[in-house]
């Protein structure tokens, strides 16, 4: 399912502004530390923005995907220093310990394992080497985060869970990784963008925005508001990172 | 104007990026799994699975990897 929704949706991830710029990407690049003459890996890349700014870092950069219509987006507009291969994150197609810094953006909700995805990018970690996950995360509010399950998973079939911060940390340090560094941000969304990114119908769309307002829990988690015209919401976001002992 | 592309064309993919690459079966190690070109291809040392090279970008989903007593076309 993964693969083929990827597939269809180059296009509408390539003009995201979630995905294309913001807080996430720069505290993303800056928590992977130092990238000059670095080798990274930078799985469920997507159409590559995260890669093409560890590559503009200096860093030899392989991007890595399931869907290859992805992976040529992501190379076609790519600067030096840039690889791409088709490669599933719970089972990585790369030697032990071959990448000095691994980031894994905007994805780890949409793993069916989210501790074996993990587990195979600390694998490929050089010892010292830096994971850095960031994710939109779970409200702590279990009646918030329910509510918010649901709309997710209407809007978008290839969403399985998201992760609280605590548990997000929890999975960093149960793979063997040192937790050094975590950072709260937020990714302002347009809701109907956010639906129409998926291909949500007007009518599905109107229902999820009732529910995402009706109900108080998520309507005050994720500051679901309309601005004139405009129906907007805030997902909070986890940036972690995780280092490799020695 | 003889071309000797047979001994001089550019790999398929580059070898600092080929020696990173390995076989995802389960049957062996990972990092056991190192991978050669084979025509356009890349073969494990190991349990001889194939995995194709598609314009520049190994394809390294174990759903796409051909075993090793099947043909390519056959896949």
């Amino acid at each position: 399912m993964t693969r083929a929704a990827f597939a269809n949706r180059v296009a509408a991830y390539a003009a995201s502004p979630t995905h294309r710029e913001g807080p996430t990407l720069d505290l993303t690049v800056d928590l992977a530390g130092p990238l000059r003459g670095a080798l990274a890996l930078d799985v469920s890349t997507g159409p590559g923005f995260t890669a093409h700014a560890l590559a503009a870092a200096q860093a030899r950069t392989v991007a890595a995907d399931v869907a290859l219509p992805m992976l040529r987006h992501a190379r076609g507009a790519a600067p030096q220093r840039l690889w791409t291969a088709a490669s599933d994150t719970q089972r990585l197609a790369f030697a032990d310990g071959a990448f000095d810094v691994v980031t894994c953006r905007h994805a780890f909700h949409h793993y069916a394992n989210g501790p074996a995805a993990a587990a195979e990018m600390a694998r490929v970690l050089a010892p010292g080497g830096r994971l850095v996950i960031t994710d939109t995360i779970s409200p702590d509010d279990p009646a918030a985060a329910a509510a918010m399950h649901v709309i997710e998973q209407t809007r978008d079939p290839s969403h399985v869970r998201n992760w609280t911060a605590a548990a997000l940390v929890q999975v960093v340090e149960r793979a063997g990784l040192r937790v050094e560094r975590t950072e709260h941000t937020g990714t302002a969304q347009e809701f109907d963008a956010w639906c129409a990114r998926t291909g949500v119908d007007a009518a599905v769309r109107a229902h999820l925005w009732r529910r995402f307002v009706t109900d108080p829990a998520p309507r005050a988690a994720f500051a679901a508001r309309q601005t004139g015209g405009t129906r907007r919401f805030v997902w909070p976001v986890l940036v972690v990172a995780g280092v490799r002992p020695a | 104007m003889a071309d000797s592309s047979a001994d001089t064309a550019a790999p398929i993919i580059p070898d600092d990026f080929l020696a990173i690459l390995r076989c995802v079966n389960y049957d062996h190690p990972r990092d056991d799994g190192v991978l050669r070109i084979e025509g356009a291809m890349l073969r494990c040392a190991v349990c001889g699975y194939r995995y194709e090279v598609d314009d520049g970008i190994p394809n390294m989903l174990w759903d796409d990897a051909i075993p090793p007593d099947a043909s390519a076309a056959a896949s």
